[in-house]
């Protein structure tokens, strides 16, 4: 076992995996730069008046509320504004060495996880051309890939079992984006189970006051900058699914805007709250398949319930259900479903749908998904109820 | 005389190493009447002169090749004849010519011309007429894209139902179809560098599947795919059928998708939408695929 622990500890290349990667790199770099010249309303709405006003108003910029998004974010653009170099180039640019090196740990992940280094390599080629991926960034301009960076290395600590720094960098996609929570009532069952402590979930709201700290000082109220994850809900409230196939866009997403907006946020809460009383029931074998089953299964449950979901984000399931797949072959179907899904919900927004339904209707999307979370959900039921996979009670083991 | 004409039927007839019954020979002459027949109403729809001529003839050639690849992949006599008697009728063949006259057969039969070469051995040759094929097929694109006359390319699918026909296939046209080429051969050469990793061994088998997943992967992800993109895939899915009776099914929904194809191009509407017939091919692109799958870890497990 220790042997092939050590052999997953590095990789070694030979001229055919040299080339392949090469190969591969430069394809999904020629991606990229064919994209890189689309301006999308994001950018011309939101990133570029405010690297804008970062240009004429320096660092006190931060101390305005012109800006929803997290301060850490802003940091990034102010550093581009500084740079002599046309900010979108420099924007996309940013986010597209990303897409590099969130495909690099996917494939550090693919070899801790199977320990075949064509299946590593392939994981790395793979990553690079997912659409969801390079759309969100080269095409889209938008940050996501931050946050699922951080969130890959918190997977891949996870597997190499030092949880400090597994949520040391899961408290770094919390500061970067929200949509990070989707999954973290897995940590809660980690923490169950004893592969979390209660000090390590310290690094979140550490984390974030850190990255809040800068913007304090430049005088932006204290309050408004915990809560400007309130604000950001607040906005983009005019249906109650943006594009993303979700419940409502079975029940209809125009209707009760304001009740279903609350009862929905309620309605999940109350379903997280039954499932991880179910899951901490009994202590379990926490092996990384199972680590990943939970994640993904909360990464499409949360935002099937949550209203005034967005297109891209499926984004955080997306690269969970590749990982999925690389443990488990035969779950090859999950990557390619909610990839497929995912990006024609990005695609309805970059392809200016706007209100017209995609050429399958979102609401056969949604179903598709639930059949997905079910699937899923089966998947960890069997898991649970496996005896194999069942350890002493907290109280019995005390005993 | 009952007793004799019963006889008659079904006594072999041996001319050199090719032995056959007076029923075969029957339904070979039948057949490749029946296919001439069922051409000949049709064939005044469009121009015909010796190119299309040709590609009528070139059906039946192609459909011999594909009865000696049955034969070469199965050793059963029935399945030959009978593969060579469904491709003498088959409604895709019979209308991209006869119908058509796109003749998409001159480049069809480099591709089954190289598979067959490289059942029999000559890989060289294989390799090269598979190429010439690609090469004719490149160019037909052109012409036709040409003919179109379309300044700006509106759409990334001009009638194929493949992946753009569920994503929006008018958005970022003239961005997409490079990337789209790009995915393709990033998918393509993970495909390849799977194979040399495992040093995976190509039995018949094997590389009958990889044909049939190559001619559906191909057209389902190139951009401005014509209607008749999936014709290789028509033939390849009837081969797959003739080697692997349960998947009987594959022909049947690739011949559906392809033939409402040509059908939506000709008459410009359609009773279903193109989608759907999107979501069949991938759908048979996922099980030929996954046929693959376990096709190549048999093949590393020997």
């Amino acid at each position: 076992m220790e042997q092939a622990m050590n052999k997953r500890g590095s990789i070694k290349f030979d001229r055919m995996d040299l080339l392949y990667l090469a190969a591969m790199t430069v394809i999904g770099l020629a991606v990229r730069v064919i994209l890189r010249v689309v301006t999308t309303d994001d950018w011309a709405m939101y990133w570029d008046p405010w690297i804008s006003d970062l240009k004429e108003m320096g660092f006190s910029y931060l101390a305005t509320d012109r800006y929803d998004y997290t301060p850490t974010f802003v940091y990034i653009l102010w550093v581009i504004s500084k740079l002599p170099v046309n900010p979108m180039t420099a924007y996309k640019g940013l986010h597209i060495a990303l897409d590099f090196v969130a495909a690099a740990v996917m494939g550090k992940i693919a070899w801790k996880v199977t320990g075949s280094k064509t299946k590593s390599i392939a994981a790395y080629g793979l990553m690079l051309l997912v659409p969801t991926i390079w759309a969100n960034s080269a095409l889209w301009a938008q940050c996501d890939i931050i946050f699922m960076t951080f969130l890959l290395l918190c997977f891949y600590y996870f597997f190499e079992e030092r949880p400090c720094l597994a949520m040391f960098f899961f408290g770094m996609a919390f500061v970067f984006k929200l949509q990070s929570l989707f999954i973290f009532p897995f940590l809660v069952i980690l923490w169950v189970n004893k592969k979390v402590k209660i000090q390590h979930f310290l690094w979140i709201p550490a984390l974030y006051f850190l990255s809040i700290l800068p913007a304090w000082i430049a005088g932006r109220p204290l309050m408004e900058l915990i809560n400007i994850y309130m604000a950001q809900g607040a906005q983009d409230v005019w249906s109650l699914s943006i594009k993303w196939p979700n419940i409502y866009q079975i029940i209809g997403n125009q209707f009760f805007l304001l009740e279903y907006a609350s009862s929905g946020t309620w309605l999940i809460l109350g379903i997280l709250m039954i499932l991880m009383y179910a899951m901490a029931q009994k202590r379990l074998r926490i092996t990384n398949e199972f680590i990943v089953q939970m994640a993904l299964f909360f990464a499409i449950l949360t935002p099937w319930f949550l209203p005034h979901m967005h297109e891209r984000y499926g984004c955080v399931a997306d690269i969970l259900a590749v990982i999925y797949a690389l443990m488990n072959v035969k779950k090859f179907y999950f990557p390619l479903v909610h990839i497929l899904l995912s990006f024609n919900s990005c695609m309805a927004y970059l392809g200016q749908l706007r209100f017209n339904e995609p050429s399958i209707y979102y609401g056969v999307w949604a179903f598709v998904e639930l059949g997905l979370l079910i699937l899923l959900g089966l998947d960890i039921w069997n898991y649970m109820k496996n005896p194999e996979n069942q350890l002493p009670a907290l109280g019995k083991e005390a005993a | 005389m009952d007793d004799f004409l019963r006889d008659f039927i079904v006594k072999r007839w041996k001319i050199g190493a090719f032995t056959f019954t007076f029923l075969d020979a029957l339904l070979a002459v039948c057949i490749t009447g029946t296919g001439i027949f069922l051409r000949l109403p049709v064939i005044n729809y469009t121009v015909t002169g010796p190119e299309k001529i040709g590609a009528i003839a070139l059906d039946y050639i192609l459909a011999l090749l594909c009865g000696a690849i049955v034969h070469r992949c199965t050793a059963s006599r029935n399945r030959a004849f009978l593969t060579y008697a469904i491709l003498a009728i088959y409604p895709t063949m019979a209308a991209n010519a006869a119908l058509w006259n796109v003749n998409a057969v001159y480049y069809v039969i480099l591709f089954f011309l190289g598979f067959y070469l490289y059942l029999r051995g000559f890989r060289v040759l294989s390799g090269l007429s598979v190429l010439a094929g690609t090469g004719i097929a490149l160019y037909r694109i052109y012409q036709w894209r040409l003919a179109l006359s379309v300044a700006y390319p509106v759409s990334l699918t001009r009638g194929w139902p493949n992946f753009y026909e569920i994503i929006p296939k008018g958005a970022f046209v003239e961005l997409f179809d490079k990337v789209s080429l790009l995915c393709l051969a990033g998918l393509l050469l993970t495909l390849a560098y799977c194979f040399a990793k495992k040093q995976v061994r190509i039995t018949w088998d094997l590389a009958l599947q990889l044909f049939l997943f190559l001619a559906v992967l191909i057209p389902y992800f190139a951009p401005y795919m014509p209607p008749w993109a999936g014709y290789t895939a028509d033939v390849a899915a009837l081969l797959y059928f003739m080697r692997r009776k349960e998947r009987f099914y594959m022909p049947l929904l690739h011949l559906i998708v392809s033939y409402s194809a040509y059908a939506y191009a000709m008459n410009g509407e359609t009773k279903l939408p193109m989608v759907l017939y999107s979501v069949i091919l991938l759908g048979i692109l996922v099980n030929v695929g996954v046929d693959l799958y376990r096709e190549i870890n048999k093949g590393v497990n020997r």
